[in-house]
């Protein structure tokens, strides 16, 4: 496992260094103060992983329990509240909920503190709503064989994968075949989507910084962008796209770590 | 050939049912894919009627969602043609081109593709010109990604297998077995660059950096009632982005879920291969 950590983490190096070489081009080609505009850069950077790691953690891992509670246990409060999280994900965004709640929230005059609480549980959201979609179909598939199979609804569904066909068969209870067969498959699904929500979760932040004023690169690229200085805005983003792939190295040795399937080659 | 999955006859019929229209009922069977639909046609019918209906702020919500849905048609067009393209050629150009295409396409697929809007917008001009191609480029891999995987899978099926044994002209293959059962996978994946379009130019619009200010969209609405703390003003607009999305999302899934469900082989016109 650790090897297959080190691997996946130095896999990224490469797309590291090109991210480095861009920014320091563009730094040279088009700022004033090329070192200057490097700096602000990598020290924006630390605000805006404050700002996206701890929703993404809490995110994933609460609709992972909403997740699993919608598939296992549909009529109770947390299953439903996993099937409507899940439902209605696609339609709300990280940068519309930050919008909402900048506007809802008049923070002109507080410290950036203060507004922490609310750009967090706005880039919570969207990976916590992807998250419950994964975990409750995954699950669903693993215990009750994938939906929408073609059957129509006069025949009953499959009857879920080999591996738990394999383990009912050898005698297991149902409750020994969920939770230590069917739950780490619906988890190692979720891991699998962690790549695509760190990007989200990091477009969010960008959104959110420019809203809420808070001085991480993503206010940093876009007050560059707008004023049109590529010697800034280009640095800032490289910075960014940096931290989206050290997050989606993190999500795919998080799911190696889940699913051994994730760590062949 | 087993033809009794996706050609199940209605109970009143004794014809077997196509298998477009058997996708059709599919995607209309499911919930979320119908009301998706409802909204969709919904939307498309209101917003451009919405100067005529007065000037509240839903109906300026509303004609303000003529920019963003046509941007979203424009840049989801481009997306899904640069993305269908991009994965048929690195399925027909043999394995050094796959590798070298779809990795590129899962290096792009893990970056912030939408920042590309706001970058473009910033440093080439905000016109549709410039941020179209943007708008594409956050769809394009991930379709691309889906196309192959599609494709790959249509080509390890039995059916095409027995039509080469049995001789059957390349030319024929492709019209009569390739195209007619690529045509709703890709179909599906080609849908999802919609909603990412749409979502892509809010995004940019929302940090004043979209669509010029003289075409009305819904993340410049977003914008304007950001700046005046307005949260009155926020809720149409935030409400209409939040709708189409959510629809587009929904007629998405039902498109993958009547394609994924269309294991049968179709053949064109339906008939028999």
């Amino acid at each position: 496992m650790l090897s297959f950590a080190l691997r996946r983490l130095a896999a990224v190096v490469p797309a590291l260094l090109v991210f480095a070489l861009c920014a320091a081009l563009a730094a040279a080609a088009y700022a004033h103060d090329w070192s200057g505009a490097l700096r602000a850069a990598l020290v924006g950077l630390p605000v805006t992983g404050a700002l996206v790691v701890p929703p993404l953690a809490a995110g994933t891992l609460l609709g992972a329990l909403l997740g699993l509670a919608a598939s296992l246990r549909p009529r109770s409060l947390a299953g439903g509240a996993g099937r409507t999280l899940g439902a209605l994900g696609p339609g709300l965004p990280g940068f519309l909920l930050a919008a909402v709640f900048a506007a809802s929230f008049a923070m002109e005059g507080r410290s950036a503190l203060a507004a922490l609480p609310l750009v967090w549980l706005a880039l919570a959201v969207p990976p916590a709503a992807q998250t419950a979609r994964l975990a409750r179909e995954a699950l669903d598939d693993e215990l009750h064989g994938p939906s929408g199979d073609g059957f129509g609804d006069e025949l009953p569904r499959a009857p879920g994968s080999v591996a738990l066909m394999a383990a009912r068969g050898r005698g297991l209870g149902e409750r020994a075949v969920v939770w230590h067969h069917a739950v780490p498959l619906g988890v190692a699904a979720v891991a699998g989507g962690l790549r695509i929500a760190a990007v989200a979760t990091v477009t969010g932040a960008v959104a959110a910084e420019s809203l809420f004023g808070l001085p991480g690169a993503g206010r940093l690229f876009t007050t560059a962008a707008s004023t049109g200085n590529a010697g800034t805005a280009i640095p800032a983003l490289a910075a960014l796209c940096g931290l989206a792939v050290l997050l989606g190295a993190g999500g795919a040795v998080l799911h190696g770590w889940l699913d051994p399937r994730a760590r062949r080659p | 050939m087993d033809r009794t999955r996706g050609t199940a006859a209605t109970p009143k019929s004794l014809w077997p049912e196509s298998p477009w229209r058997a996708a059709g009922r599919r995607l209309v069977e499911r919930p979320s894919a119908s009301v998706g639909l409802v909204v969709l046609i919904t939307l498309l019918f209101c917003v451009p009627t919405a100067p005529l209906l007065g000037n509240g702020p839903l109906e300026r919500a509303l004609a303000a969602g003529q920019g963003s849905l046509s941007f979203a048609l424009l840049g989801g067009l481009l997306g899904a043609a640069a993305g269908l393209a991009w994965g048929i050629a690195a399925t027909a150009l043999g394995p050094r081109a796959e590798r070298s295409l779809m990795g590129l396409a899962e290096r792009l697929a893990g970056l912030p593709l939408a920042l590309a809007l706001p970058l473009a917008a910033g440093l080439a001009g905000r016109g549709p010109g410039v941020l179209a191609p943007a708008a594409a480029l956050t769809a394009a891999p991930f379709i691309a990604l889906v196309t192959r995987a599609e494709l790959r899978a249509l080509l390890r099926r039995e059916f095409l297998a027995a039509a080469q044994a049995a001789g059957v002209p390349p030319g024929r293959i492709l019209r009569r077995h390739l195209i007619p059962n690529a045509a709703l996978p890709l179909a599906a994946a080609a849908w999802t660059a919609l909603p990412r379009a749409l979502a892509a130019e809010s995004f940019a619009g929302l940090l004043g950096l979209g669509l010029p200010g003289s075409v009305p969209s819904w993340g410049a609405a977003l914008a304007a009632a950001v700046r005046a703390g307005d949260p009155a003003a926020l809720a149409a607009p935030a409400l209409l982005l939040a709708l189409s999305l959510w629809a587009l999302h929904a007629v998405g899934d039902g498109l993958r879920a009547a394609a994924a469900s269309g294991e049968t082989p179709r053949t064109a016109g339906g008939g028999r291969p």
